[in-house]
């Protein structure tokens, strides 16, 4: 669904699940742009241009923030473009958070400037190409330059949405290569490379595996039964050792992350550091392995009941009228779980909305796409001594309603209901290929908790500390500084026995039940050269984010090691398609193919990454494709640096736009 | 004139500096074109013009500008900064929360500043020309133009890196007033000291070479008084007249170095909250950032001048 | 039997970026137990550098190279620092040109003569101050109490200069340097200070080196004087014999320099020319550019000290030398000057022997 309603709350939505993969917290409601920036300046289009030519050389202003090797990356690409003589690039870099309020703008699109900018996909093939080019994502996460293609959105909706691709995996896979093609041709985006996720640990750290995301940097290595992965804490023996007969419990890891933790309530936070120490304290229904493979987790075990082929007119009866504000919002006060597709907020003064109670009902008559029933552990115990019920899963999940993580999380829920104290049914609007995952994608908190707080007001900021049923529970949070997690005595799989409380476990009997590290130090420490120093200091024992050249020093020293897992995050370089002379689609397939990307991974990230030779990495081509050879072979010629064929493809559009200025 | 009354009109003439120190800082950021909520509104046409005036009165940017002002610094007498826009808490609690931090860096940088130009500079002066001297000197004017953040990596490269003296993060546990806290100062502290320290041990050294040819530290000497008590009570006095002008002047430089130190090091105080708060355009945090330093500076001035006082009583006649 | 102070043959040279300068050429004098004797020449002759030199307060670039200062026959120049430094202070006192900048101005004045006296006598500090308030009151200052612990720069020049005298006796010294104590001060004020250190000599029995530039000064208040020029000695006298016998022509052009209120020819009559570039000196006698009587030998001999009846090299015991080529080879034009003694109307002088 759209995020016309949010956009009216002046704030921005941020896909959790495409949250952004750098050293930046994205701010939920910043200032936006950079006083008086855009609004006065000549765009970088062209048009103005006198010269003889008429066209060129074409006027060209990257935009980027964030990490240094992403400006650099620009650089390189705004030198390959200049040195043909067909344009004059300018390359301006912002802070990353006063980037990301530049950026997503919905006047963004209007300056004709090329933003470059990085995200992290998901095992959801969607998250690689809906996010970026969806029309629904303009002025939103991460549709930048306002593409606007229907036939494109139709397309992405079709391979996630629909009875069709939500019972053929193999249709599915079709549609997305049909996607990716489509893109190819398309070229309103430029894929860079695909990131590795990296961590760096030093000697006293054993067994440590880095998740392809980095959100999931620490609770996934300290303990994910689902791919046999626990990590402990010996300092006694070398680095690198990392047999379970060898396995020590006690200690404590410190750990040095890049970004102040900007909330503990998960959906009222969407920067990846929140995630990342929100992992360690939460827990959900399922839990992925690293193939992306989905195992239950709070719940013993789920089942789709269900598949009804419905699109959202099916809500019709359910709906209520609303009125929209003159900005074109909806104005409602409620969260709207869905919106009839015939009506535009934008041009009606009035449209039909579903909310969440009408939602139940719906549900409850049988008006839904899918059907999941999760039937949760008995006995699983929160960090406050509560156990955990159906209600909690139930008040979590209305929890998210109006949150930060509102539109990824209600673009597919329909509802979830509690059937007893332990079983819970949770409904899917549409058939959703991605449902299996998406649908439990919440993290349960304490209905408790959530009664007492404002929404937003689960922080130890505001007073309030976080209680879930995770493996470690809060201890101690110094803004900005550090923060300290002990292990939970009552954590529900210790308890239960990891053999005995996953059906799915086939792991060894040494595998322990629970996490071997009995408490978790996080010192928030955001220059990366003192964060690498603290590590070689001995200060910390792990951390991420260390410069691509600094990883090769620890690489190369005995006392450390360095983790890297192929990773779903991307670099993209968008044009500005709705800006002469951007709407001409060879001037896109000519800087496309002078985008050097094999360089950028080569020289830029010293080897630490994947050139994107098709918009899909490795962790999404399980379901995002039939046959990744073949697309590649489609798809790469496309992509390849390829002055000759740029060159011609420019002079033909100089020949063109010379005769009729 | 007493001293207590000579005091008692420095505070007194304190008040007027930090009033326009309040209209300045208000100024500044109230009176520039676009208030905050004019550049959120400007970029996004979704906002009514009904939550632009409530955005205006949240963040206190409606109305004429000297009411504005005066409830700012109503505010501001009170303590209260206002909130952080990104996330609504109150300023205050962060900045007293920082101060006490960036406080003990700088103080630190003082003593250490103090301890090393005071017996360098006195040392120089007597041994004027000699190797020792011309050694301080070199000395001094090095510190004086290695970059502070440079100085500072250059530290935690050899201390902490190579030699593993000391640590690279800030005691983030360890109270204020903790001894093991002097550890993990020292390195900041010397980055934050070093300039000053070489001005200061500059300004000494010149004091103390033109008082040493005074003439009554000849008369001194004549009246058969010990060298010591000639260079250490007679000279140092009177040299140290010069030396507390600079350091009210220094003390900016040390609020100012702050700030790079702090980010170098990692510090939690003011100066690494301040860049923050300028990259996230927090206008209340940096606006308050802004006021608590100021009237920082001033009272290091208040204070030089009472020092001053206290060691030249000609200046209470002035 | 030895004089209280005998100084002999004392040399003292600055080393500058110019050159080398000898600011006291060979210098011999002495001065007896509780008599007042004066040192005068124009600026730069060397008397300040002189009477420092009894103190050794030379400070680089200046160095004492040469002679002996004895204090009751010991040579305080071969003395260490410490002994040296119980001498200071504590047996000769020091008063200077100005009275001001001999103060520390960041500690009262009442403290720095207690400090002394602490430090000297070994009173304890309560002690040092009523013995500094009882000096402040002896030299003349009101209601010393308050004054004891009143700033430098609430002083005026003439407090300033009392209070070093208090400084200077506060140890009962037997030999006080005072250093041009009265040319910071106005006419009267000087007359009144001229006339305490009079009193005060005479009080406390303690001999006085007076140096000063004015002739006037020097004939209110010495027994004998010395007249430098160039930093050499060029005539020694019984204060009344210098008046009315000057043997040396510069003391002679000196004379005519004593300003003379009612003086009908121009106020002040100087000699002409200008001391002589101390770095370089004029060859043969010092004073023979400037001398009216110069002749060709006084370019190339330099006349020494002698008896000026005799011709004989003089003493540290001769009361009456001077350095004039005239008592030894004879000059062919001889010393055509006369002294004529004027009505005394100077107030300056009265009581002044040379003008009764």
């Amino acid at each position: 669904m759209a995020n016309r309603h949010e956009a009216a709350d002046g704030g921005r939505r941020l896909d959790r699940r495409n949250l952004l993969a750098t050293i930046g917290a994205a701010g939920t409601a910043g200032f936006a742009g950079c006083g008086g920036q855009g609004a006065t300046e000549p765009s970088g289009s062209a048009g103005s241009d006198s010269d003889d030519d008429g066209l060129f050389p074409l006027s060209v202003r990257l935009e980027t923030g964030g990490k240094d090797e992403r400006i650099r990356m620009v650089e390189l690409i705004a030198e390959s473009l200049q040195q043909t003589g067909y344009f004059e690039t300018e390359v301006e870099t912002y802070e990353w958070n006063a980037y990301l309020d530049r950026v997503i703008n919905p006047t963004y699109r209007e300056n004709g400037y090329l933003p470059a900018i990085g995200l992290s996909g998901t095992f959801n093939p969607h998250s690689f190409c809906n996010v970026i080019h969806n029309s629904a994502n303009v002025g939103a996460c991460c549709n930048l330059t306002g593409i606007s293609d229907p036939e494109l959105d139709e397309l992405l909706d079709s391979a996630r949405y629909g009875i069709e691709v939500a019972e053929d995996a193999d249709l599915r896979a079709e549609t997305y290569d049909e996607i990716w093609r489509t893109l190819a041709e398309e070229r309103y985006t430029s894929f860079t490379h695909f990131s590795v996720a990296t961590a760096v640990t030093d000697a006293a750290v054993h067994g440590f595996a880095t998740w392809p995301f980095q959100e999931g940097l620490f609770g996934y290595a300290l303990y994910a039964p689902q791919d046999e992965q626990v990590a402990w804490i010996d300092r006694e023996r070398r680095a690198g050792d990392a047999d379970l007969a060898d396995l020590v419990t006690g200690g404590t890891l410190t750990g040095a992350i890049s970004t102040n933790p900007g909330s503990f309530d998960p959906p009222h936070s969407s920067d990846t550091t929140s995630t990342m120490v929100q992992n360690l304290l939460f827990e959900g229904l399922v839990v992925n392995d690293a193939e992306g493979n989905v195992h239950p987790w709070l719940a013993e075990r789920y089942e789709l009941r269900d598949v009804r082929d419905v699109d959202r007119t099916a809500y019709e009866e359910y709906m209520r009228v609303v009125g929209t504000t003159a900005e074109g919002a909806v104005d409602a006060d409620e969260q709207v779980i869905a919106r009839h597709p015939e009506d535009d907020p934008a041009a009606d003064d009035e449209v039909r909305v579903l909310l969440p109670e009408d939602a139940r009902e719906a549900a409850a008559d049988g008006t839904y796409g899918m059907w999941f029933r999760y039937e949760l552990h008995e006995g699983v115990e929160f960090h406050d001594g509560s156990e955990l019920t159906a209600e909690d899963v139930v008040a979590s999940y209305e929890y998210y309603e109006n949150s930060a993580t509102a539109p990824q999380t209600f673009d597919s829920v329909l509802a979830a209901v509690a059937v007893d104290d332990h079983v819970v049914d949770v409904y899917a609007q549409v058939p959703d290929a991605e449902a299996e995952r998406e649908l439990p994608g919440i993290y349960v908190l304490s209905a408790d908790q959530i009664a007492d707080v404002e929404k937003g007001g689960i922080d130890p900021r505001e007073g309030v500390t976080p209680i879930g049923t995770g493996p470690y529970e809060f201890g101690e949070f110094v803004d900005e500084e550090y923060l300290e997690v002990s292990r939970f005595d009552d954590y529900w799989v210790e308890s239960r026995g990891v053999a005995e409380a996953f059906a799915w476990f086939d792991g060894p009997d040494a595998f322990p039940d629970g996490p071997a590290i009995d408490a978790v130090e996080v010192e928030v420490v955001p220059d990366d050269a003192t964060r690498a120093g603290a590590l070689r200091n001995g200060e910390v024992d792990l951390t991420y984010d260390v410069a691509s050249g600094t990883l090769e020093d620890f690489d190369d020293a005995d006392d450390f090691v360095v983790h890297a897992v192929e990773a779903g995050g991307y670099d993209y370089l968008q044009y500005p398609v709705n800006v002469e002379p951007w709407d001409d689609p060879r001037l896109r397939e000519a800087v496309n193919h002078l985008v050097p990307r094999q360089r950028i991974v080569d020289n830029v990230l010293n080897g630490w990454a994947e050139p994107a030779w098709t918009p899909i990495p490795r962790i999404a081509r399980g379901a995002g494709t039939a046959d990744y050879d073949a697309l590649e072979a489609t798809v790469k010629p496309l992509n390849e640096y390829d002055v000759e064929r740029a060159e011609e493809l420019l002079e033909e559009m100089a020949a063109e736009y010379g005769e009729s200025p | 004139m007493s001293l207590r009354r000579f005091v008692l009109r420095r505070a007194l003439a304190v008040i007027p500096v930090l009033f326009g120190v309040s209209v300045v800082t208000f100024g500044l950021f109230h009176l520039t074109p676009g208030d905050p909520v004019s550049q959120v509104v400007a970029l996004n046409p979704d906002v009514s013009a009904a939550e632009e005036a409530r955005l205006r009165e949240r963040w206190g940017v409606s109305g004429p500008v000297w009411r504005r002002y005066l409830e700012w610094l109503s505010n501001v007498l009170v303590g209260d900064f206002g909130r952080e826009i990104r996330t609504g808490r109150a300023v205050s609690g962060l900045v007293w929360r920082r101060l006490p931090e960036t406080i003990a860096l700088g103080l630190f940088g003082w003593v250490f500043a103090v301890a090393i130009a005071i017996p360098t500079g006195i040392y120089a002066a007597v041994n004027k020309g000699k190797l020792g001297d011309v050694a301080s000197r070199v000395l001094a004017l090095s510190g004086v133009s290695l970059p502070n953040f440079w100085l500072g990596l250059l530290l935690i490269l050899v201390f902490s890196l190579y030699l593993g003296l000391f640590p690279v993060l800030p005691p983030s546990r360890l109270p204020l007033y903790h001894p093991e806290t002097l550890r993990y100062l020292l390195l900041p502290g010397v980055t934050i000291g070093t300039a000053a320290a070489a001005s200061l041990m500059r300004v000494m050294r010149t004091s103390m070479v033109e008082e040493l040819n005074a003439e009554y530290v000849t008369a001194a000497r004549a009246r058969g008084l010990p060298e010591r008590t000639v260079v250490f009570k007679h000279v140092l006095r009177n040299s140290l007249v010069s030396v507390v002008t600079l350091a009210a002047t220094l003390t900016a430089g040390i609020v100012a170095g702050s700030v790079v130190v702090e980010s170098v090091f990692n510090w939690p105080g003011l100066g690494s909250e301040l860049v923050r708060a300028i990259n996230r355009r927090e206008v209340n945090v940096v606006m308050a950032i802004t006021v608590v330093t100021a009237v920082a500076v001033v009272l290091a001035n208040f204070l030089a001048d009472v020092l001053y006082a206290v060691l030249d009583p000609r200046i209470r006649y002035d | 039997m030895t004089a209280l102070l005998e100084v002999e043959d004392l040399t003292v040279r600055f080393h500058t970026d110019e050159g080398v300068v000898t600011a006291v050429d060979d210098l011999s004098y002495r001065v007896e137990a509780a008599e007042t004797f004066g040192v005068v020449g124009e600026s730069g002759a060397g008397k300040s550098v002189a009477a420092r030199s009894v103190l050794g307060l030379i400070d680089r670039p200046g160095r004492i190279e040469r002679g002996e200062v004895r204090f009751k026959g010991e040579d305080l120049l071969s003395m260490d620092e410490s002994a040296l430094r119980s001498v200071r202070g504590d047996e000769i006192g020091m008063v200077f040109q100005d009275a001001r900048a001999a103060l520390n101005p960041v500690y009262a004045v009442g403290e720095q003569i207690a400090e002394t006296i602490e430090h000297h006598m070994g009173y304890d500090p309560a002690a040092a101050k009523t013995r500094a308030i009882r000096l402040l009151d002896r030299v003349g200052i009101a209601d010393p109490e308050a004054r004891y612990s009143e700033y430098p720069h609430e002083f005026s020049g003439g407090m300033c200069q009392r209070a070093t005298i208090a400084m200077a006796l506060s140890c009962e010294p037997d030999l006080i340097v005072a250093d041009e104590p009265t040319t910071a001060l106005d006419v009267t004020v000087e007359a009144r200070i001229l006339e305490l250190l009079d009193e005060l000599a005479d009080e406390f029995d303690v001999a006085v080196q007076l140096i000063t530039h004015d002739l006037g000064v020097i004939a209110g208040t010495c027994d004998r004087a010395m007249v430098m020029y160039a930093g050499e000695a060029v005539e020694t006298a019984p204060i009344e014999d210098l008046y009315y016998d000057p043997k040396h022509p510069y003391t002679a052009g000196l004379m005519s320099a004593i300003p003379r209120i009612g003086d009908g020819r121009d106020r002040l009559r100087t000699i002409p020319g200008t001391t002589p570039d101390p770095v370089d000196p004029p060859s043969g006698c010092r004073f023979h550019p400037r001398c009216p009587f110069a002749e060709e030998a006084c370019t190339r001999t330099h006349p020494s000290l002698v008896d000026p009846e005799t011709g004989e090299a003089a003493t540290l015991d001769d009361d009456r030398a001077a350095a004039c080529l005239e008592y030894t080879e004879g000059l062919s034009g001889g010393l055509d000057y006369s002294v004529e003694v004027e009505e005394p109307r100077d107030e300056r002088a009265g009581g002044d022997p040379a003008d009764e």
